[in-house]
């Protein structure tokens, strides 16, 4: 059966079955790759989304819950060529070493900005505490979140 | 081997019901799915109908009304933590709530689920039942209204008949004087708890302790109340609170533990932590209700 998905601002129409993740349903059905799974139970963040803005564990989904939302992955906030600051920011301050657990990050920084544009250190510290990086690079994370809340507080104004 | 498994999806709690009553025990209720799509994924349940009950809008909601703080079952862990803040008894759900995993699972787990997956570790079972709290199930013959103590009853079981889900759980008297605090040992932020303590103290108006709920959670099959210990609180004015029987109501709920040991610590620790949890966690109540 195929069901309507709407992502990145598109409508798809998606083959899902009853059991699959929408973890799995995006990546492979729709080739959004930038849905990192890691650990599959909810415990990395590596597959966070955004379900009508707000950040979701995509592999603790079932793909029909994605069903009438809003959903929001990496792909659908910039491009190669157009990049959001916050994936600027994370290249301008390094945040990341092998760089497969940062798109769960961005998502994660772009729901918590959205909430919060004027963030402590230790309020992204908290924030982005849901996701786990192996390779340690969480003080430059820390950092390139804080550089992406200037970023965009200077492009709002 | 492929196994069926086949999506349902209700919009009311009537229709969940009725599918639940048309399916018995091959359907089984899907709340935020957190646990259940682990436990499927492992083969440690086994069904063939998914009732997804996230769509069903009337069982989200966290309110108050005259006497109580009604919790739908289907409100997030986040939503509890967004809620934090407006009386006693949110606070502490909302603290419980923000040491459970993390913010993007939060989104999705639900009270209810949490309370109905039944595991002797979960965080919301102490602060609940030490408040007191009640819940609404329903099922194909009615409605009844349990207290929460008596809902659970072992490891993984509840006294869910195979038509009846969880529709709301009640917190009483939460516009009265009232403190709560939850207390817990765990390795990392996003582990189980190893013990854990639920402390709910509630002043009359002459300062004196009328009603005092302390709930044992991860050291028994079920959470446990420590009834000792309670009673020794109770009637106490709060200014006699610290004169000792902090201590003594702490032994008191390591008495009431039956903790095992396990992979995760050995029975003699659960048991002595327990103490030093209720301790914490009275301290708070403490502290909190000298402000009021």
């Amino acid at each position: 059966m195929t069901y309507m998905l709407n992502v990145n601002g598109q409508d798809f129409e998606v083959e899902i079955k009853a059991h699959e993740t929408l973890a799995d349903v995006l990546r492979e059905k729709l080739g959004l790759i930038g849905v990192k799974v890691s650990c599959g139970e909810g415990e990395c963040g590596s597959c966070t989304i955004l379900v009508d803005g707000i950040p979701c564990t995509a592999c603790l989904m079932l793909g029909r819950q994605g069903e009438d939302h809003e959903l929001t992955t990496v792909e659908g906030i910039g491009d190669y060529n157009n990049l959001h600051p916050i994936q600027q920011a994370f290249i301008d301050e390094q945040g990341f070493q092998c760089g497969f657990c940062t798109p769960g990050f961005i998502m994660t920084a772009k729901a918590f900005l959205d909430e919060n544009p004027n963030p402590t250190e230790e309020e992204v510290s908290i924030a982005m505490s849901g996701n786990i990086c192996r390779c340690g690079a969480y003080p430059w994370i820390v950092k390139s979140v804080l550089k992406a809340a200037e970023m965009l507080r200077n492009e709002q104004r | 081997m492929t196994r069926h498994f086949e999506y349902l999806r209700p919009e009311s709690v009537e229709a969940a019901i009725d599918m639940k009553v048309e399916h018995g025990s091959r359907g089984r209720f899907w709340a935020g799915g957190t646990d259940m799509m682990l436990l499927w994924q492992r083969r440690a349940v086994d069904f063939d109908y998914c009732i997804d009950l996230t769509y069903i809008k009337a069982l989200r909601f966290i309110e108050m009304d005259s006497s109580a703080l009604r919790i739908g079952a289907m409100a997030t862990l986040d939503d509890l933590d967004l809620r934090s803040g407006l009386n006693s008894a949110l606070t502490v759900l909302g603290e419980t709530a923000r040491l459970m995993n993390t913010k993007q699972t939060r989104t999705i787990a639900t009270v209810g689920g949490n309370l109905c997956h039944a595991s002797p570790s979960a965080d919301l079972t102490p602060p609940l039942i030490a408040m007191g709290a009640q819940v609404r199930l329903r099922g194909s013959e009615g409605e009844r209204v349990i207290p929460l103590e008596e809902f659970h009853t072992g490891v993984n079981q509840t006294v869910l008949t195979d038509d009846e889900m969880v529709t709301e759980f009640l917190v009483p008297h939460v516009n009265e004087k009232l403190a709560a605090s939850y207390n817990r040992i765990a390795r990392t932020v996003v582990d189980i708890a190893l013990v854990s303590s639920a402390v709910c103290l509630r002043l009359d108006d002459a300062r004196t302790v009328q009603y005092a709920g302390i709930a044992l959670g991860a050291v028994g099959p079920t959470a446990i109340r420590a009834i000792d210990a309670e009673k020794t609180l109770t009637g106490l004015r709060l200014d006699e609170l610290a004169n000792g029987s902090v201590q003594v109501a702490g032994e008191q709920a390591s008495m009431a533990a039956r903790a095992i040991s396990d992979i995760r610590a050995s029975q003699e620790f659960r048991t002595s932590m327990t103490s030093v949890m209720t301790q914490r966690s009275i301290g708070r109540c403490i502290e909190i209700l000298e402000n009021f």
